[in-house]
């Protein structure tokens, strides 16, 4: 039968003249190298085809109660964070030639692309202080779990692997499922105080660790003192390397590269990229250039071209699956590159200064919102002796998940209950608090712990 | 033969250097509403900052238009044209799709967030999983994976599981020798060494080939069905029954589900796991290199290893839990790329049960016109029916110093992009050529009669030179690394 | 193709050795720098380290591909040609001779190479592939 569809340019007369063209009568004829047995002759469950109309219908109907529908408030962040953008990227993003362009393997018809990519990439270096950046990966988790791969290339003697036990448990448990059948040892530094125990973490340190991961500002919103922890692991031959989720920070903390870190890896989706309910989003990773062989993912260099013009192309990509097979250094074969321009269109637009304005405006309104809610009395901050960026976490005297849900039914998510990833954690508030929230949002904030806490 | 001046399409294609060179001090680009709390310095609340600001842009709003709309003129995208890459499915992306994707409703949406608040995204994730249980009569699936390789990777955790619960360490991956090159690449970082398998004269796996390899240490064979060759594997039942009597497991990797949607299910005929790309079968768009999403869809014997969470539906409300002893644990974290979930959920709407067989039909006629049009002009090394995608060779071009690669290079002057080259590596110097179901007859007739005149014109030599940049030297990029932009302070 | 120095012994990998006394000189043959294009990289070990006859002691990269290199015989080295590490497009001259790799001392005896010949037909038989 036949199914005219707006997607399918194949009219009835179109099939009829492939067909005979291709010398047989009916795609059936076609279809003989499929056997019999094989053959599936049902009615595929997906429901009757939809027009536009019933579709943008149905997502009305089903977003209803969602947030943006009910036009809540909220501060949550927890890896994902609620930043603006501005209106250019997207719609800049929606161009045809960069939407619905393919992976630039042909450098001569694909300039677009691969320009933006060595911009991306000389940004990023540049936020983490770092000597090279690769052309992203998919999101912070997994950029985590391949600096450990990495670790292991390049350190292949060594099977254990330090994580400091403020890195956040969602980031963790990918790099367990990585690293299970790898041989390799991980074991958890402890925190005193909120923080990485530098104590605990000297130690454990001992001659056959790898690496120690560190991130920073850690899941608890505390600033790391990364300079310490690095000195330590050098002491040690194990390479350092850094876990930056909200890489806003990176405009007023010291750089990871200045720290000392080996390897620094990210999140890009705080630079203005939709929270999605959870991706896609843009995983960041530098190294030291010594380590550049060693790096997975897509690389793209700058050389010239015939006539002796600046231009760009991928590069070292012998390093990747598609030569290298089973001696890659990865198994990728994406970047997330729709996602990288996004973030490279919107830190060209931030520009130097408004990305450094927008981190303080974060850090201003984080510290306000500190302010408010301990003058409630219903709550305390967790770790008051340690600096933090636009997130913190409050102890409350009720159960943080009770209150959580009376907060929701008011159209209010205050934060992230900690109960969420520790059982034992009842009292536990994870507070976010970024430009988008203004004083009066921050004040309806501290009145519903003043009335539900 | 109608010429264009520049290949990309483009009337006006403009130069623009990198924007750190068109920066200048002082000019913004966005604004933020003044501070509505009291101001603080981070040098108040840190005991050390960053030292100086990071070196990024300054350019005004109208600059950055001009920048990132000049350098999109210099791509060839597939609003433009025709891609006839094997095996990528370059088929068109549906804007509602974006539209959809790009709403507030998205960019406003936690995974964190209260779960009623979740229920209209919850509710899309369990539709499209019915979806690709419906596709591949197969009874688990999950989203997580970020890209096909991603979820190639984790179909592999979910094959170590499997053979770790019944307390054995297998070793070893079968592999066609017309595999994808992530599949080695996959094998190696869950573990295991691969063996390849020649595939016959005919261009399929032959039982004798895998007995003679097939022992105790063999974990899964890996294959895509239909193959690299685009020929449907005719003895996939065969081999899927030889690796069960051996508990061993079949691995389909999913990337050419386009020649098969409603007309084949894998888990009719014994696969385990196969992983699908959204951003092939499933219309969402490559942008680029990515992002992808490679949810994997999996056999009775692997649910329980799969990844957690987990959709589970309770009466009308739909949760997520966590709760699994046997899970391979998460390999991303949150749920996956629900960006490109939506998307595929509003393609696969559109088009329905019978819209998606249409799909393949479209597909495998649409390629075997590409096949009755060059038979006579280019080689090809196996005979066999062929459905979404067919592959030749340069042999019949060698006599006149023509090969695969010059009429790739050669493609571009005439304004498209060139087919796959020199895959699948079992065949020499391999043309692979996928149109997929969106492409009109003018379009693929615009494809074959550039590749017939560049065959009638061996003697032209250097090519491309009608692009914006011509023979990019790849060696040099190699030799003398420049990885980012060299700043002058 | 040009012809093989007969004083080399070859390996199946495209690897050539040159025994002089307890020293063996060791190297990649013209045909294996020509499957590999332009070559932009090179990667060998230091001074000192081991390696068993048929072990991977270091690689070659081009802009297709990335090659281990294989040891012929084993031994440890003793020397590395580190002209060529920092210009290692400079191998496609005199690939069998100036431009060797590295040397090393022997610990082992020979054993599974071609002659000039044997490997001038062995590779005739790939290329007819």
């Amino acid at each position: 039968m036949t199914v005219q569809h707006r997607f399918l340019p194949t009219t009835a007369t179109d099939r009829a003249e492939l067909l005979q063209a291709c010398g047989v009568s009916s795609v059936e004829d076609l279809l003989k190298g499929i056997p019999d047995n094989v053959r599936f002759k049902g009615e595929l469950p997906s429901g009757p085809a939809q027009s536009e109309l019933e579709i943008r219908r149905r997502i009305r109907t089903l977003m209803k109660d969602g947030r943006y529908a009910k036009n809540a408030l909220s501060f949550i962040g927890a890896g994902i964070y609620d930043h603006m953008c501005p209106a250019a990227v997207n719609q800049l993003t929606l161009r045809g030639e960069y939407l619905t362009s393919y992976t630039p393997y042909q450098p001569e018809m694909t300039q677009g692309t691969l320009q933006a990519l060595f911009e991306f990439q000389t940004m990023v270096s540049e936020l983490f202080g770092m000597e090279v950046s690769n052309a992203s990966h998919y999101d912070g988790s997994t950029s985590l779990a391949e600096a450990a791969l990495m670790a292991l290339r390049i350190n292949k003697n060594k099977n254990r692997l330090l994580v400091s036990s403020s890195v956040h448990p969602e980031y963790v448990q990918v790099l367990r499922t990585y690293l299970a059948n790898l041989g390799v040892e991980l074991a958890f530094v402890p925190l005193e105080s909120g923080v990485t125990s530098l104590n605990s973490l000297k130690s454990l340190l001992s001659e056959n660790v790898m690496g120690v991961i560190v991130q920073s500002p850690n899941f608890y919103g505390c600033v790391e003192d990364l300079e310490s922890l690095a000195a330590a692991a050098k002491a040690k031959d194990a390479l350092f390397i850094v876990s930056t989720p909200e890489t806003l920070s990176l405009a007023v903390l010291p750089s990871p590269g200045d720290c000392g870190a080996d390897i620094a890896t990210g999140e890009g989706q705080s630079f203005g990229v939709p929270q999605s309910f959870g991706g896609p989003f843009v995983g960041l990773f530098t190294s030291k250039m010594e380590h550049v062989r060693q790096m997975p993912g897509r690389l793209c260099g700058e050389t010239i071209d015939a006539q002796g013009r600046r231009s760009y192309t991928l590069t070292l990509s012998t390093r990747e699956q598609h030569i290298r097979r089973d001696k890659a250094t990865s198994n990728i074969c994406t970047n997330q590159n729709l996602m990288a321009l996004w973030a490279t269109i919107w830190l060209t637009m931030m520009g130097k200064e408004g990305f450094h304005e927008l981190a303080v405006q974060n850090l201003s309104k984080a510290e306000y919102a500190k302010d408010v809610l301990l003058k409630t009395g219903k709550a305390k901050l967790r770790y008051p002796t340690q600096s933090t960026f636009n997130e913190f976490v409050i102890e409350l005297s009720c159960s943080a998940k009770d209150f959580a849900n009376k907060a929701a039914a008011q159209g209010v998510a205050p934060g992230v209950a900690l109960s969420r990833f520790d059982s034992n954690d009842n009292t536990g508030l994870l507070v976010c608090v970024t430009e988008k929230k203004s004083r009066d949002d921050i004040d309806h904030l501290a009145q519903l712990l003043r009335d539900l806490a | 033969m109608d010429f264009l001046k520049k290949s990309t399409g483009h009337a006006v294609v403009l130069e623009e250097p990198p924007s750190f060179e068109t920066s200048r001090p002082g000019a913004v680009g966005t604004d933020l509403p003044t501070l509505d709390v009291p101001r603080v310095e981070p040098k108040s609340v840190f005991k050390k900052v960053r030292v100086r600001k990071a070196r990024l842009p300054e350019l005004s709003e109208p600059e950055v238009i001009r920048h990132f709309t000049r350098m999109s003129t210099w791509n060839y995208a597939i609003d433009l044209g025709i891609y006839p890459l094997g095996s990528c499915t370059m088929k068109y992306n549906p804007r509602l799709n974006e539209e959809i994707a790009r709403s507030g409703e998205l960019s406003e949406a936690h995974p964190y967030d209260p779960i009623e608040w979740s229920q209209g995204h919850l509710r899309v994730m369990w539709e499209l999983t019915e979806d690709l249980k419906g596709v591949t009569g197969m009874p688990g699936v999950s989203l997580q994976p970020a890209a096909g390789a991603h979820g190639e990777l984790t179909g592999l955790m979910l094959v170590s599981a499997y053979h770790k619960s019944k307390g054995r360490q297998r070793k070893t991956i079968l592999t066609a020798d017309t595999a994808h090159g992530t599949n080695p690449a996959s094998a190696a970082l869950a573990g295991f060494q691969i063996v390849q398998i020649a595939t016959g004269e005919d261009g399929v796996i032959h039982p004798e080939a895998l007995a003679a390899v097939l022992n105790d240490d063999v974990a899964a064979l890996m294959t895509t069905n239909p193959n690299t060759l685009g020929i449907f594997e005719k003895n996939i039942q065969t081999v899927a029954n030889m690796l069960h009597e051996k508990d061993a497991l079949l691995y389909i990797d999913g990337a050419n589900l386009n020649a098969v949607l409603g007309l084949s299910r894998p888990g009719d005929f014994g696969a385990d796991v196969i992983q699908f790309n959204l951003h092939k079968t499933f219309s969402t768009p490559h942008g680029g290199g990515g992002p992808g999403s490679g949810p994997i869809a999996v056999s009775d014997k692997l649910v329980p290893f799969l990844p957690v969470p987990r959709l589970e539906k309770h009466g009308e409300k739909i949760v997520l839990v966590d709760n699994a002893p046997q899970t391979i644990g998460r390999v991303k974290a949150f749920f996956g790329n629900y960006g490109m979930f939506i998307r595929a959920w509003c393609y696969i709407r559109a088009l329905g049960g019978q819209g998606l067989r249409a799909v393949s039909e479209n597909a495998i006629i649409n390629a075997n016109y590409m096949r009755s049009q060059l038979k006579d002009v280019l080689h090809m090394p196996v005979n066999a029916p062929t459905l979404h995608e067919v592959v030749f060779n340069d042999r019949n071009q060698r006599d006149v110093n023509l090969d695969t690669t010059k009429m790739a290079k050669r493609l571009i002057d005439y304004g498209m992009h060139p087919m796959t080259v020199h895959f699948p590596l079992c065949v020499k110097n391999a043309i692979m050529i996928e149109p997929t179901e969106t492409e009109s007859r003018s379009e693929m007739d615009r494809f074959v009669n550039a590749l017939k005149e560049i065959i009638r014109t061996p003697e032209v030599e250097q090519a491309p030179t009608r692009v914006f940049r011509e023979r990019v030297d790849e060696t040099k990029a190699a030799r003398e690394l420049k990885l980012t932009y060299k700043f002058k302070d | 193709m040009s012809n093989y120095p007969n004083n080399l012994q070859y390996t199946k990998e495209h690897e050539w050795i040159r025994v002089e006394g307890n020293t063996g000189i060791v190297g990649i043959t013209a045909f294996a720098i020509e499957q590999l294009g332009d070559v932009v990289h090179l990667d060998l070990p230091k001074a000192g380290s081991k390696f068993k006859a048929g072990e991977s002691f270091g690689t070659i990269e081009s802009t297709k591909t990335v090659s281990d290199l294989y040891m012929p015989v084993a031994g440890t080295v003793a020397e590395v040609n580190s002209a060529l590490t920092s210009a290692p497009e400079d191998i496609a001259n005199d690939p069998h001779g100036k431009n060797w790799l590295v040397k090393v001392t022997l610990e082992g005896t020979p054993a599974n190479l071609m002659t000039a010949d044997q490997y001038t037909k062995y590779i005739a038989d790939a290329a007819n592939h």
